[in-house]
């Protein structure tokens, strides 16, 4: 099997699994509890929280919220924040449906939601952003990595600029793409809250963390115990928990190993697969997008079929049209992206993590050569 | 609940001899349907060609539901039975109209008497008991309507019995199931082919479903669909089964040997020699497709014609001279008309050259067949064998045999 959707999801990192089933079997009290076990449990889970904020490069002031998902994180923003009608929110169409979706909900409630815009690059129009970042502009929501491109938002330069005009903004980042992969110091990046994902990481799924400032007044999604700051109410999860920290930690440390081996081999496919399959287009610049993502287009075949002929060799990886090509609307990602339309049905998202290897790339380059010339050549629409 | 249900045949009339056979026939698939849906022992007997069911604990609607399903079934009509006195009716007519929310304005009395020996004839019956109502009933302010009543009390004089029912359920009717061969209906994720199939039940053909799967071209959403449109289909037969053919690979196969503009000219062709091998294999008679006349360009007469030339079976198109509408309108009635409106990939129309050929070159057409006879008999033999089979219950449900 080659996998090559990390972006989507990882495999489970060796070290989280052998905490996740030691914990499982002995951390089984209620950290909440206030006998010692539950105290115990409670002691540990906070030095990760601390050893988080720590490896994220934070001092004070800001706070880990453990709850189940990115989705759930960047609900508990957007929900939690207590908007009001005439509120204006930011969000780029080209995002993530958990940012999305909860943003037209607020549209509902007679909150603004305003669209950045892309250039021909596919990166986010900045001047047009800071034109916009006006003073009714109360949050700003955007991926430090897009899901899908894996074009970089300069967050750095652009917080400070979008601050130094507006300083209640709130500015969230979902840095499920990027934590791991980008060297992210939060210290110095004025950014209000941050999601991180477990499973993209190489950790278990069901648990994720919210790093959100401390003086950030969120109402919660849920009601009960009044657990993470009565932010989440829910029974802490401690074997996710340290499972989670094992990943994040191993990612975290080996992020500039990765990154150098992901750029060689993002160089490799750029370079070898053109000339196996001339047709191919890489439709951003790899100085633009994280090196675990790239993304392909090619125009003589759908990518749905290709997909499912590479799947046929247990190569996996993603198309993100819909289920079906017979749905011929245009995807709202990629028009905003700035890809011409014709090629919606067309696109591929290639993502590699820790264990790609050359190997695999040289595979897939020989495997979707040999389809892509059998299909074309048979002229399948 | 209604403890009784009465139950007529259709088209039990035209047969002669082999009544007693089709009545039979019609019987086990009522047995089956009844004992899915009612949890107990149904009594079930014989009443000068009618079936009268009893049940302990009252029929359900949805038994009543899957009854309608039962080709051959003309009506089924919740009753009430009394003895051969006609005064006892009007307590029954009594009991039948105070259970109803709403009672109808106007009403009429229709009578059938199999009973001879029954001293009022069916006008007198229905005359007696349209004045009993009147008098006896006046608390519902019905008055007689016999040319658009709201209300029909159908009364059924049977030697021991007269029946009693003011609803009747339409049954699909036409012959009993297993009655009139085994056929193989090719189905595909569009409106046409379930109808056709809906109208081959009705006519009592036993039906195994054949789909041909163009995996990798077409992903599962398509297989979806088309085990949606089963589970329906199903219930108009009394257990079913379908064959997924893997077929993507063979039609890229034939797509590299062939014009590209006789492609789908060909595609039918194998896919009914397909269907063909297929009724062999299961001692079938003919073959079942939705081909409607020039619908599309594969269904011009000539690209019928030249490829029914080449198939060794009877191929049924029970949809040859329908209209689309006409062809919705049955889908809307037989419930796949939702299932067939979703969206789905078809790979012929994936391999579909932009100018299909509409006057085929019957040379160039038989020529390759007959040359390549033998390969591709093979290769559909293998296609064959690997097969998925799915088995249909009489209730709809779907479950994979291999």
């Amino acid at each position: 099997m080659i996998y090559l959707d990390y972006a989507a999801s990882s495999p489970v990192k060796e070290a989280a699994i052998k905490i996740l089933m030691h914990s499982t079997i002995h951390d089984f009290a209620n950290p909440s509890s206030s006998h010692q076990l539950g105290l115990d449990l409670m002691d540990r889970i906070n030095v990760i929280r601390e050893k988080m904020l720590d490896l994220l490069g934070i001092k004070r002031g800001y706070r880990v919220i453990f709850l189940s998902s990115a989705t759930e994180a960047n609900n508990l923003v957007i929900r939690g924040l207590s908007l009001k009608k005439g509120d204006h929110v930011l969000i780029s169409p080209t995002d993530h449906p958990s940012i999305k979706v909860p943003s037209y909900q607020l549209m509902k409630e007679g909150i603004n939601i305003d669209a950045l815009e892309h250039t021909a690059d596919g990166l986010i129009d900045e001047k047009l952003l800071l034109e916009k970042t006006f003073l009714k502009e109360k949050l700003l929501a955007l991926s430090y990595v897009n899901n899908q491109s894996g074009h970089i938002f300069q967050i750095d330069e652009m917080v400070k600029k979008i601050k130094a005009r507006n300083k209640s903004i709130h500015i969230h980042v979902d840095g499920v793409q990027a934590v791991g992969r980008l060297a992210i110091n939060m210290g110095d990046m004025l950014i209000d809250s941050l999601t991180i994902s477990s499973h993209k990481l190489g950790g278990p799924k069901g648990i994720a963390a919210l790093i959100v400032k401390e003086n950030v007044d969120l109402n919660p999604l849920m009601f009960g115990g009044g657990q993470e700051y009565s932010l989440r109410s829910s029974t802490l999860a401690p074997p996710l928990i340290f499972a989670f920290f094992a990943a994040f930690l191993e990612a975290m440390e080996k992020k500039d190993e990765l990154n150098l081996k992901l750029s060689a081999f993002k160089d490799y496919i750029m370079e070898n697969l053109p000339t196996h399959c001339k047709t191919v287009i890489f439709p951003f610049r790899k100085e633009l997008t994280s090196h675990h993502i790239l993304m392909m287009i090619f125009p003589q075949v759908k990518s749905d079929i290709l997909m499912r002929h590479l799947e046929m060799k247990k190569i996996y990886l993603s198309t993100s049209s819909a289920c079906s090509s017979k749905h011929n609307k245009d995807n709202e990602v990629f028009t905003h992206l700035k890809i011409k339309s014709e090629y919606h049905h067309h696109v591929i998202r290639l993502s590699m993590g820790e264990e790609t290897t050359l190997d695999e790339i040289k595979l897939f380059i020989k495997e979707i050569s040999l389809i892509h010339l059998d299909l074309a050549g048979i002229g399948v629409k | 609940m209604y403890k009784l249900l009465v139950i007529s045949i259709d088209e039990l009339w035209l047969k002669g001899k082999n009544r007693p056979a089709y009545f039979r026939a019609i019987k086990k698939h009522v047995v089956d349907v009844l004992t899915y849906y009612q949890d107990e022992l149904i009594l079930i007997k014989n009443e000068e060609q009618r079936l009268v069911c009893t049940s302990e604990k009252g029929f359900t609607q949805e038994a009543i539901g899957a009854l309608q399903k039962v080709p051959g079934l003309h009506s089924i009509q919740p009753s009430r039975a009394v003895d051969l006195d006609l005064e006892k009716i009007i307590d029954e007519v009594d009991l039948e109209l105070s259970a109803m929310q709403m009672v109808p304005t106007t009403f009429k009395v229709i009578t059938k008497r199999t009973n001879k020996r029954f001293p009022q004839n069916s006008m007198e019956i229905s005359r007696y008991i349209g004045h009993l109502i009147l008098k006896k009933l006046p608390k519902y302010k019905l008055t007689v309507d016999v040319h658009k009543p709201k209300l029909i009390v159908s009364l059924k004089v049977t030697e021991q019995n007269i029946y009693i029912a003011t609803k009747t359920y339409a049954g699909i009717g036409g012959q009993p199931f297993n009655t009139s061969g085994h056929l193989i209906t090719l189905l595909s994720g569009g409106f046409d082919s379930p109808v056709a199939s809906f109208l081959m039940n009705k006519r009592g053909c036993r039906q195994t479903y054949l789909f041909f799967y163009a995996y990798p071209f077409v992903g599962q959403d398509v297989l979806d669909k088309i085990l949606k449109l089963v589970s329906i289909l199903g219930q108009y037969q009394n257990g079913s089964q379908l064959y997924v053919l893997p077929f993507g690979e063979f039609q890229k196969e034939l797509s590299e040997h062939i014009r590209p503009d006789y492609r789908t000219l060909f595609f039918r062709k194998y896919m009914l020699e397909a269907a063909s091998l297929l009724k062999t294999r299961l001692k079938g008679d003919a073959i079942i497709t939705g081909d409607v006349l020039s619908q599309v360009s594969s269904q011009t007469i000539g690209n019928l014609a030249i490829v029914d030339q080449l198939t060794p079976t009877m191929v049924l198109r029970p949809l040859i001279g329908f209209n689309k509408s006409e062809i919705i309108e049955i889908s809307r009635r037989i419930g796949t008309h939702d299932i067939s409106t979703i969206p789905h990939d078809d790979a012929c129309s994936m391999f579909a050259p932009k100018h299909p050929v509409l006057r085929p070159d019957p040379e160039y057409f038989m020529s390759f067949v007959k040359e390549n006879q033998v390969k591709y008999e093979g290769l559909l033999n293998q296609v064959l064998d690997q097969a998925w089979i799915y088995q249909i219950s009489i209730s709809g449900k779907i479950n994979k045999l291999n």
